[in-house]
């Protein structure tokens, strides 16, 4: 069931540039120059409920503008958004009730007070239920480990127990959808674990649909079903995560009895060379679809020429630094 | 929502913050003290007993009941809020179910209530110990009222000049130009009224006089002042005026605020 | 020597140049800046509109010694007074460490990053001023003036010596205090005459706490009053320099051996 819709959004940022050094700067007081950016390019996509989608690109691409505008935070020049029937920016109040965020960066917690008084406060602002508030914090203070480190003033504590910190306020309004802007930021990789099992747990048990940006492929792989790209305020991938992984493209990497007679190999259709590994052996990266493996064994004298053959998918790094190019 | 537990939760921030009250109790009494020397060596210099309608005690009870009462509206929304716009952290309160304004003025009643307690009824104890020969009981019914009024009005005036931070990003200094010449013509420095008349009519209109100024006056019976044609001595004139001020303000509020959150979401970051 | 000198007036210039690209913004806070030191002067007119004023002194010499306060106080905010509030930021962000992994004296280096282009207003603004009120005057003693001059540097010796204590104290206890508060007292004690205080008051600040150095000593040596105060306030501001600037260095080098 759809619970989040997007369609042709679009908004554009204007900034001025200043120049470096005194004489710049005082030019800088009389004419500047204009710039404006596309940040959203006719974005359209949907989300089921239940969904974890994670949001690649590039900085500056565009994502976290559409996520501060799914979140209400923004308003888009044009193009429509529907998420649990409210429009985010118009019914921004009755909407963030029933959202949670995680800003990786920007704290929601007091500074020099203990998390569970901001827990509080929060419980306060969103008016949630004496017992309901009792369960959610006692159940999340379980799963994030954070008894012993919440009644310490945040100022205190590292940057992977204040994110533990920060998805339990996050959460104890028990939200529908969750938004998480670079959550592992910084992270070591026992506080990303953590993290990471509550986010699957939370989506199986709850069915919270999570919307995660991030820069950690890792995250990406470990926790979304689906990914969507987005490049120069376009979505240039909108999938599922198997499709990053495989996509027809596939690593050769050949090794030959004889010399490797390069100008030879380059002109072989759909096949381009990675690396070459040593006189003797190469690696290639080939486009399934295009040409099939037995073609190219053919190609290489019917396999005599060939001593050893080693198939393997490319990393998701290299996908995505396709799509980031694109 | 319970805006008592709101309040509470800002209580307990302010406790964590009590050392910077202590400095103000610190520091209040001191400037008092200089403020009594300056007027003591005018008022003998003078060899008069009364200066624009002022006797020494009357002069030091309004600086006192000014002070207190300053204190008492005090307010570091300008401050915070442009903070927050800088460092990119505004959003997070437009993920809240509740309106900044609603709650930074929950907040203000917190931090308010914790500066009575930590603030005044020290600097009070410290004046009837050193200065209670200057000090005159007054009017304390409408004045609790008319402080009451005060406390609205400088959250707004302030809450205002913390918008400015939408558009123009460094707000430090003109915050600092608007909050002196509030204090100017609020009557902190100086009584209103010893300034030339010319002055006094430009800050009749603005409402800065009605944030610590009128209150005093109030205090020490000297209800109404001079429209420069008749003096309208009822206490009610001013207290109305004050609640037409809230309400104006309050509007101007709204406005720019709306305007505020478009150019906000404009801005990107 | 003179390699720092550059180096200061480069980061000065910088600071001006960061601050310049603001445009309308820095113009608006130059003015801010000025404007908010008005306060004394508005209150002396006010005084003096409503009543004789002070004994033995006209408006336009109460007006001189503000004018030279905020001469002194501005330059010294200008060049070192920001690394009480740089003391804070850096703390916070636990940048420090920056400053002690260049090559040069961290004080040294700390000061020039802390230079206030807004502040150059409040200096500019109070030799206005001083100009604007000796031009009302008709007489200065002109070796007064030398002297006065001599005790205006030794007014900027302490307003170094408070920026050093400040700073110190922030980083030893790892908070900030209401700095703008406490140095607000200090501006009005120091912008009133020496006379209106109860001699204890007087001998306090001008032996311990040497304010009146920065105004009430100079300007009244300009109007033709030389007294031994200029002395004793003289060695004062050397002991506190130097006490001063133990306490800053003893604390940086806790700090460091902290491990920040």
């Amino acid at each position: 069931m759809k619970i989040i819709e997007v369609r042709e959004l679009r908004k554009i940022f204007k900034s001025y540039e200043r120049g470096e050094g005194f004489i710049e700067a005082t030019r800088s007081l009389f004419r500047r120059k204009k710039r404006i950016l596309k940040a959203v390019n006719n974005v359209d996509f949907s989300i089921n409920e239940g969904e974890i989608v994670g949001f690649l690109g590039p900085n500056g691409a565009g994502k976290s503008t559409t996520i501060k505008i799914m979140s209400g935070v923004m308003y888009p020049d044009s193009g429509s958004v529907n998420i649990m029937g409210y429009v985010p920016w118009i019914d921004r109040k009755k909407y963030v009730a029933n959202i949670g965020v995680v800003f990786g960066q920007k704290s929601q917690l007091f500074w020099d007070l203990p998390p569970v008084d901001s827990f509080y406060l929060h419980k306060s602002i969103f008016s949630v239920e004496d017992d309901i508030f009792k369960e959610e914090l006692e159940k999340l203070t379980k799963l994030l480990s954070i008894n012993d480190i919440m009644k310490k003033p945040t100022r205190q504590l590292s940057l992977g127990e204040r994110m533990r910190c920060e998805f339990v306020m996050a959460m104890l309004h028990k939200p529908r959808i969750v938004f998480l802007d670079e959550p592992t930021i910084g992270l070591d990789i026992f506080a990303k674990e953590i993290i990471r099992k509550f986010i699957k747990r939370t989506n199986k048990k709850e069915g919270t649909t999570f919307i995660i940006t991030s820069h950690d492929l890792e995250d990406i792989e470990h926790l979304c079903d689906r990914v969507i790209v987005i490049n120069e305020g376009r979505i240039v991938f909108n999938d599922k995560t198997t499709k990053l992984k495989s996509e027809n493209r596939k690593y050769v990497t050949i090794k030959f009895y004889n010399k490797v007679n390069l100008s030879k190999v380059k002109k072989i259709k759909n096949v381009k060379i990675i690396k070459k590994l040593s006189d003797y052996s190469l690696k290639l990266e080939v486009d399934t679809s295009k040409i099939s493996l037995n073609e190219i064994i053919s190609v290489f004298g019917n396999g005599k020429k060939i001593e050893d053959l080693d198939i393997s998918n490319p990393p998701i790094t290299e996908t995505i630094k396709k799509l980031y190019r694109a | 929502m319970n805006h008592f537990e709101i309040i509470k939760a800002y209580w307990k921030e302010s406790v964590a913050y009590r050392f910077e009250f202590l400095v103000s109790v610190l520091i209040v009494p001191v400037r008092f003290f200089i403020l009594v020397m300056i007027w003591s060596a005018v008022y003998y210099n003078s060899g008069s007993d009364s200066i624009q309608g002022y006797s020494l005690s009357s002069m030091v009870t309004y600086f006192l009941i000014s002070s207190l009462v300053f204190t008492f509206v005090h307010d570091t929304v300008a401050e915070e809020l442009e903070n927050e716009i800088k460092k990119g952290n505004f959003l997070v309160f437009l993920l809240k179910p509740i309106s900044y304004i609603k709650l930074g003025f929950l907040k203000k009643i917190a931090n308010r209530s914790f500066a009575v307690v930590v603030e005044i009824v020290p600097i009070v104890i410290l004046f009837i110990i050193f200065f209670r020969k200057y000090f005159i009981m007054g009017e304390l019914g409408f004045f609790a009222i008319s402080i009451i009024f005060a406390f609205v009005i400088s959250y707004l005036i302030y809450l205002l000049i913390g918008m400015i931070a939408f558009w123009l990003i460094n707000i430090r200094s003109l915050a600092w130009l608007i909050s002196f010449g509030i204090q100017l013509s609020a009557g902190l420095f100086v009584p209103i009224d010893l300034f030339p008349s010319v002055i006094r009519g430009i800050f009749n209109v603005l409402p800065f006089q009605y944030i610590a100024f009128v209150p005093t006056s109030i205090y020490l019976g000297k209800y109404g002042w001079d429209l420069s044609s008749g003096f309208v001595s009822s206490v009610y004139f001013p207290l109305l005026i004050q609640i037409s001020w809230i309400v104006g303000l309050f509007a101007l509020t709204l406005f720019v605020w709306n305007k505020a959150k478009k150019r906000f979401s404009g801005v990107g970051a | 020597m003179t390699s720092s000198i550059g180096l200061w007036l480069k980061s000065a210039l910088t600071h001006i140049a960061s601050r310049m690209a603001y445009r309308g913004e820095y113009f608006i806070s130059l003015i801010s800046m000025f404007v908010l030191e008005l306060v004394g002067p508005i209150f002396t007119y006010i005084i003096y509109y409503n009543s004789p004023g002070f004994a033995g002194w006209t408006f336009y010499q109460v007006l001189l010694l503000q004018g030279i306060f905020l001469t002194v106080k501005g330059f010294s905010f200008m060049s070192f007074l920001g690394i009480i509030w740089n003391s804070n930021i850096t703390l916070q962000r636990g940048e420090f460490d920056l400053t002690l992994i260049k090559p040069r004296n961290p004080l040294f280096m700390f000061i020039c990053q802390s230079f206030d282009a807004e502040d150059t207003a409040k200096f500019v603004g109070g030799v206005l001023l001083s100009l604007f009120a000796i031009f009302h005057i008709p007489a200065i003693n002109w070796t007064g003036l030398l002297i006065g001059l001599v005790a205006m540097m030794l007014g900027v010796g302490f307003f170094f010596s408070m920026a050093l204590f400040f700073s110190s104290f922030i980083f030893r206890f790892i908070r900030s205090m209401r700095v703008y508060d406490v140095l607000e007292i200090i501006a009005m004690i120091g912008n009133y005459p020496k006379s209106i205080y109860p001699k204890l008051a007087g001998t306090l600040f001008t032996a311990m706490l040497p304010i009146f150095i920065v105004a009430a000593i100079p300007a009244k040596a300009i109007l033709g009053e030389v007294t031994i105060d200029i002395l004793i306030s003289g060695i004062s501001v050397i002991v506190l320099v130097a006490l001063a600037l133990y306490t800053w260095f003893s604390t940086i080098k806790k700090y460091s051996s902290a491990g920040g």
